[in-house]
């Protein structure tokens, strides 16, 4: 069109993509730097976390319920465990769970969305209400019926938060596959006599991963909130620990009402910087890919 | 400029044809005709135009020459033989391909330039060794130097210059005839014709036939050999661009005719225009689909829809019941196209 | 006659950079001025610039005097305030844009935006303003019906003929129309064009028609001005300019175009593209694009009159005689 000289935004297409971009993203603002950051120094302890923890997370003493001292920086449990070194330990559970419950959600989200969006029809029709489905039951009621149900334990407790969280993805997902398959370069790739196989592998899927890459992001963040839930309401695995697990046991033990803050303070703490970082990150990303949410800013 | 006459290119053979295509949709109940039968010759070498208003149907019968829109009947030949299964339509769309209107959407934003070029040949499953010859060849004809763009991305380039890697993508293959909807409607004034002579030049150089599609008149009858001119899913006249042009024979092309603004001031003066708006495809009026609009109805165009009619004996036909002497005559009538 | 309307150095930039470079424009009460150019040359911004109506991360500077009939004191658009705008804007300037008939709210029916647009500016009773929208209505050709209709209810050339009513709903002296007929075929095109000729002529109306579209520009105004990269390089009235241009940029692009009856062809192709008017190229803008360009196209030329009403901003203007542009090209398109 003629006669437009005033730009607001952009196009979607034209940022998108640089790697310098991207990297001005993660460091060059506060909010990029602070979830970075916090994602950076989470992951090492999840790797390293045994090795820095000053104690045996699980070994038992007197010292029951002390206050932070210098041997124990954040004090002790009801069993006299040391807080700090179940801390550290307790990242990788959170960690692992985030990420993975995550990739689930994306992959099956992603397939779901991609298989509605480019083939309509039947196959839109039912995977669209399976979907709908999903988004419209309470997520957290449904987890605590499944963990129940099954035998506790990490692969579980991943596979019930991945299976819940995947249909907001196949939304987004299924919405861009909608208006990219009716761009120009599809039509002219089918134009080609390209198939189908060809067309969502290397003009469909493209265009979405940005998209499927940043709704990931956030669903870490959920993803690591639903474990603390899970293992806060008892259904976690119980031979691992994990942030939520330790705020269970800080309440099943009374600690709270001991005034025992050190205990259920610290992993409060952690799970909500995580997902407060992870959700930055995830929400410059979003803004990154969709540059009317930037100017909205 | 263009000296050949309709008839005179390649007279006899056709690159495509097409035959009683129609395409029909339900929409709510509703069955929307957008083409209702249309037959129409493409001969090789041959620049042929389709006008008409948007929504008469010139785009979907391009999308049902290159097998985009499956037609619900009619039959597309391609050289004599018809096209019906897959193994066809891939064949055909070696020999014939498509570029569209807006060159901002069709291309893929996350790809380089050369990716976009040499996507045909994979998909053709041409040989790896000819791919980076050809697409040189294929940019070089386009106008633009592959070793300054061929690594580029989409958004660093201007309009008209998408607009040629579109060309070129669809050069690549060696067509024989390239389908072209509305390829510079998008485009400013002045690049325009840049992307006009780069079509053309191929015609003259490779011997390529074009298909325009158009809603701009004026561009359609300085281009093109022939023209058809489309209205509610049908063709309603069709003949070589002058005579289409400067002797509409049909009311309908002679009110677009009309309806053209003019570069020269005072040139439109005080004009009759055609009243209402083209109506709903699940909607066709009876007999000549045109009549309700028609300033020059008669007595039997409400019931008989007609047929394209020879007028003026140069290969122009319209279908218009005024060129039928006995339409005319049996409604006592003083038409154009009298001849008793 | 004092000019209805008279801008002096116009000027739009976004962080610093122009997008409109300078431009003076006087418009005569009832007269119709063409804004013509390409996309990105600023005739948009121009007309948003003439009613405030620019997004706040654009700043204009330069003079607009408004002086509608019955007003006493010449309106200072540029010095007004936002409130003091919102009485200007549709009760003395109102405005067709790009694509209009696709911004009326679709969930209310057509007499009620009318009616609101009415309400605004003026307090009427409800039967006045009934009455004002049935006229409104049958001055743009559509019957009274239409008010009670939903937007999805009308064909793209009702909506647009229901925009202009709109524009017209308060009487203004000013309309501002910008690609009024872009999305039209060329019938409905024909028809509001027509439309808008009749206006003038009925109620006294002054007219800005801005589009790309020369064509649509000679039928229906007075006078033209052709602007690129942000500036006006060409204007005078239509007739002395479309028989004989004086700046290349015009010449071009009238060449460029197919006239039915004429020779038949490709027209002259104008290499390149149209520069980003915040970074103009040196010396004369249009020059890298030029087939007539030469040494004092070095320095940017100034707009001056170069035939009796007709200006123009080209060094060797007035050109009694256009060489051979493809030839001066050196014979092929560049680029």
């Amino acid at each position: 069109m003629s006669g437009g000289t005033i730009t607001v935004g952009g196009t979607g297409d034209t940022g998108a993509g640089s790697a310098s971009g991207v990297k001005h993203l993660l460091l060059g603002t506060w909010r990029g730097r602070f979830g970075i950051g916090v994602l950076a120094l989470t992951i090492f302890v999840a790797i390293f976390g045994e090795l820095l923890a000053p104690y045996d997370p699980n070994a038992s003493s007197t010292d029951v319920l002390q206050s932070p001292s210098w041997s124990h920086i954040l004090g002790t449990t009801e069993n006299g465990s040391d807080v700090f070194s179940q801390l550290l330990v307790g990242t990788r559970v959170s960690v692992i769970v985030g990420f993975a419950a995550a990739l689930i959600s994306a992959v099956l989200g992603s397939l779901v969305g991609l298989a509605g969006g480019y083939f309509g029809g039947w196959t839109d029709r039912i995977l669209d209400a399976t979907e709908n489905w999903f988004l419209v039951i309470p997520t957290l009621p449904l987890m605590i019926v499944l963990a129940r149900v099954l035998e506790p334990s990490l692969t579980v407790l991943i596979a019930v938060i991945g299976l819940t969280s995947w249909a907001g993805t196949g939304r987004i997902v299924r919405a861009q596959v909608l208006t990219l398959r009716e761009r120009a370069f599809v039509e002219r790739a089918r134009a080609l006599g390209a198939g189908d196989t060809y067309i969502i592998r290397t003009h469909i899927l493209p265009n979405t991963l940005p998209l499927i890459f940043a709704n990931t992001v956030l669903i870490v963040a959920v993803a690591i909130l639903s474990e603390a839930a899970l293992a806060f309401l008892g259904l976690g695995d119980p031979t691992q620990i994990s942030w939520g697990t330790m705020l269970e046991n800080a309440f099943s033990s009374g600690a709270p009402s001991a005034g025992a803050w050190w205990y259920v303070v610290p992993p409060g703490l952690c799970i909500t910087i995580l997902v407060l970082a992870v959700s930055m990150l995830g929400f410059l990303f979003e803004e990154y890919i969709n540059p009317r949410l930037r100017e909205a800013t | 400029m263009s000296e050949i006459q309709a008839g005179e290119v390649g007279a006899g053979e056709t690159l495509m044809s097409v035959s009683d295509v129609a395409v029909h949709y339900r929409a709510r109940r509703k069955t929307a005709r957008a083409l209702d039968g249309v037959s129409l010759d493409w001969r090789p070498g041959e620049i042929l135009g389709i006008v008409g208003e948007s929504g008469c149907g010139k785009s979907t019968l391009a999308r049902a020459m290159m097998g985009l829109q499956p037609a619900s009947e009619g039959e597309l030949t391609v050289s004599g033989g018809v096209v019906a299964g897959k193994s066809e339509q891939r064949a055909l769309r070696k020999r014939v391909q498509m570029i569209f209107q807006d060159p901002y959407q069709s291309l893929n934003p996350r790809q380089r330039v050369s990716t976009i070029v040499t996507e045909p040949l994979k998909v053709q499953g041409i040989a790896k060794e000819e791919h980076e010859e050809r697409v040189r060849r294929a940019m070089s004809d386009v106008g633009l130097d592959p070793d300054r763009y061929l690594d580029r991305y989409p958004h660093q380039l201007s309009g008209g210059q998408r607009q040629r890697v579109a060309i070129a993508a669809a050069l690549v293959l060696d067509p024989e005839g390239l389908i072209c909807d509305e390829p510079v409607s998008m485009l400013d004034a002045s690049v325009q014709a840049q992307i006009l002579k780069v079509l053309v030049g191929l015609r003259e150089q490779r011997g390529l036939a074009l298909i325009f599609i158009t809603h701009d008149l004026s561009l359609a009858w300085s281009l093109c050999d022939r023209i058809a001119v489309m209205y509610l899913g049908r063709i309603v006249e069709e003949g070589s661009a002058e005579d289409v042009i400067e002797r509409p024979q049909h009311p309908y092309t002679q009110a677009l005719v009309t309806a053209i603004p003019v570069p020269t001031p005072g040139g439109g003066g005080r004009r009759e225009l055609l009243e209402g708006e083209l109506p709903d495809p699940t909607a066709i009026p009876s007999g000549c689909r045109f009549h309700p609009r028609c300033p020059r109805r008669f007595e039997p165009c409400d019931r008989v829809d007609p047929e394209l009619i020879e007028t003026g004996g140069r290969g122009q036909r319209a279908a218009c019941l005024l060129h039928d002497p006995a339409a005319v005559a049996a409604a006592g009538r003083d038409g154009a196209g009298s001849t008793a | 006659m004092s000019a209805l309307l008279e801008v002096e150095d116009l000027r739009v930039t976004h962080d610093g950079k122009p997008i409109v470079d300078g431009v003076d424009l006087k418009l005569a009460p009832g007269e119709a001025l063409a804004l013509a150019g390409e996309s990105g040359c600023g005739k948009t911004t121009t007309a948003l610039a003439l009613m405030r109506l620019l997004p706040p991360t654009l700043t204009q500077s330069g003079v607009i005097t408004l002086r509608p009939e019955g007003v006493e004191d010449p309106i200072n658009i540029g010095r007004r305030t936002e409130t003091g705008m919102r009485l200007v804007r549709w009760r003395h300037i109102s405005l067709v844009f790009q694509g209009a008939m696709n911004s009326l709210d679709p969930v209310q029916k057509v007499g009620k935006q009318i009616a609101e647009a009415i309400g605004i500016h003026e307090r009427a009773s409800s039967s006045d303003i009934a009455a004002r929208i049935d006229e409104l209505l049958a001055t743009v050709g559509l019957t009274g019906g239409v008010a009670g209709r939903y937007p999805h209810e009308l064909s793209g050339g009702q909506r647009q003929r229901v925009m202009i009513a709109l524009a017209l709903a308060c009487r203004p002296s000013l309309v501002i129309a910008d690609e009024p007929t872009t999305a039209l075929d060329v019938v409905m095109q024909a028809q509001v064009l027509q439309l808008l000729e009749r206006l003038r002529e009925e109620l006294g109306l002054a007219l800005i028609l801005i589009s790309h579209d020369l064509g649509v520009l000679a039928e229906t105004c007075d006078r033209i001005a052709v602007m690129y990269a942000g500036r006006i390089v060409e204007t005078g009235s239509v007739d002395e300019v479309f028989a004989a241009p004086q700046h290349p940029y015009t010449k071009l692009l009238l060449d460029s175009l197919p006239v039915i009856g004429g020779d038949r062809g490709v027209g002259i192709a104008i290499p390149g593209a149209p520069p980003d008017p915040g970074d103009p190229p040196p010396g004369c803008r249009f020059r890298p694009r030029c087939p007539y360009s030469a040494e004092r196209c070095d320095v940017d030329p100034p707009l001056r009159e170069v035939r009796p009403g007709q200006l123009a901003a080209c060094h060797y203007a007035p050109w009694e005689k256009w060489p051979d542009p493809v030839a001066a090209a050196g014979g092929e398109v560049s680029r």
